[in-house]
C-alpha cells in the first residue's frame, strides 16, 4: 500500500490510530507499508510525513 | 450558462488531513460541478482530486509579499465566476471556512444578493481542536478569544479570570504572505500579558496535529519568556486564568439562590479554575 492511501484510511478510521499507536509494526505489516517508509512513519513527525506525500500520485477515496 | 441558477457551498476541510471532513462536507465535493479548494496539505488535495476530477486549488492566487485583501478579493472572484456561469460550485477551505477566511463569507454574501443560493457547513477550527486536546471548556468560565494582532492593536481589556486564546501569535504585525516579524511581536505580547497576568504566568504555545498518528505542539512557558519561544502561522496562545471570577451577591439574590448554593458555585468555580490551570493541562 502506498504513504497516501494508508494514511487517508488511518484518517478515516480512529481505532485503527490506536491500533497503530499501539503496535505500529503489526499495523504497518497488515498493509504492507514498505521498508523505506517505516522510519518515517514510527517518527510520527506530521510535516516529515506530509512532505513526503509530494512525490506520490492521487489517493483512493 | 445552463438556464438555472448557480449555487454555492461552501465547506471547511478541518485542520486533521482528510479526518476532520464531515459527511456533509465530503457530499458537497463530490457532487460539485465545479470544485475549487484551499488546502495547504499533500494528503487533502490529493483526497479531494481523487474525489471530483472537476477541481482545482486556489493556491496560485498567492503571491509572495502580495497584501491579503487583495489575495482574497481575487479568490472570491474566482469562487463567484462558476456560480454566476450556473453551476453548482464548492468551495473548500482548510480548517472552519468562516474562521479567518474572508473569502468564504464574502463569496456567501455576494452570491446570495446576486439571487443564488449559498450557504457554508461549520468545520474544526484550530480553536476546537485546542479544547480537546487540551482539555479547555468554554462551557465552564467562557472564553476569550482573539487575533493577537488585533488584540494588541485595539487594546482588548483582558479578564484574568477567564481563559484567553490569541490566534496566530507568530505573526504578529504581519499582513501578506512573507515570513513572520519573529521575536518582536511576540516581545510586545509578553509586555502586555505581563501587566496582567504576571510574568511568571504559565501559557502553553498550542498547535494542533496535522496527523492523528501525531501529537499536538503543547509547549508550556511562562508569558515573560515569549520572545525566545519558536512560533509559525499555525501557532495559538493559550492562557489560563489566573484568578476565579467574582460572585455577584445581588443577583444571587435576585436569583433566589442561597448562601449554601453560593458557597457550592463557589466550590465549583474553584475547581474550574483548577481544572484550568496549567497544572493539569497535558
Amino acid at each position: 500500500m502506498d504513504l497516501t492511501a494508508f494514511l487517508c484510511e488511518l484518517a478515516q478510521d480512529p481505532i485503527l490510530v490506536e491500533e497503530f499507536l499501539d503496535d505500529p509494526e503489526q499495523v504497518m505489516d497488515e498493509h504492507e507499508i514498505p521498508a523505506y517508509l517505516r522510519t518515517l512513519m514510527r517518527s510520527r513527525d506530521d510535516v516529515s510525513i506530509l512532505g513526503a506525500l509530494l512525490g506520490e500520485g492521487p489517493a483512493s477515496a | 450558462m445552463t438556464g438555472r441558477p448557480g449555487s454555492l457551498i461552501v465547506v471547511g476541510t478541518g485542520i486533521e488531513a482528510v479526518g476532520h471532513v464531515t459527511l456533509g462536507a465530503r457530499g458537497a465535493l463530490e457532487r460539485a460541478d465545479e470544485l475549487l479548494y484551499l488546502v495547504p496539505d499533500p494528503l487533502t488535495r490529493a483526497w479531494i482530486e481523487s474525489l471530483n476530477p472537476v477541481c482545482e486549488s486556489l493556491e496560485s492566487l498567492y503571491r509572495p509579499n502580495r497584501d491579503r485583501a487583495l489575495i482574497y478579493g481575487a479568490m472570491t472572484a474566482r469562487i463567484l465566476q462558476g456560480v454566476r456561469a450556473g453551476k453548482r460550485v464548492c468551495a473548500a477551505i482548510y480548517g472552519h471556512p468562516g474562521v479567518f477566511v474572508h473569502a468564504g463569507h464574502e463569496a456567501i454574501r455576494i452570491a446570495r444578493v446576486e439571487g443564488h443560493r449559498a450557504r457554508m457547513l461549520p468545520a474544526i477550527s484550530s480553536e476546537d481542536c485546542l479544547f480537546a486536546d487540551l482539555g479547555v471548556d468554554p462551557g465552564l468560565a467562557g472564553c476569550q478569544s482573539y487575533e493577537a494582532t488585533n488584540f494588541l492593536m485595539r487594546r482588548r481589556k483582558i479578564d484574568v479570570s477567564v481563559p484567553l486564546i490569541l490566534w496566530q501569535v507568530g505573526v504578529i504585525g504581519v499582513f501578506d504572505h512573507s515570513a513572520g516579524q519573529g521575536s518582536k511581536g511576540l516581545e510586545v505580547l509578553a509586555e502586555v500579558l505581563s501587566e496582567q497576568y504576571g510574568a511568571e504566568h504559565q501559557a502553553i504555545v498550542y498547535e494542533a496535529s496535522l496527523l492523528g498518528i501525531c501529537e499536538p505542539r503543547a509547549d508550556r512557558l511562562a508569558i515573560g519568556d515569549l520572545a525566545a519561544v519558536s512560533t509559525s502561522s499555525a501557532s495559538t496562545l493559550y492562557v489560563p486564568p489566573s484568578s476565579p471570577a467574582e460572585w455577584d451577591s445581588a443577583v444571587l439574590t435576585r436569583l433566589g439562590i442561597d448562601l449554601a448554593e453560593g458557597a457550592r458555585l463557589e466550590a465549583k468555580a474553584a475547581d474550574v479554575a483548577r481544572s484550568q490551570d496549567i497544572g493539569e493541562l497535558r
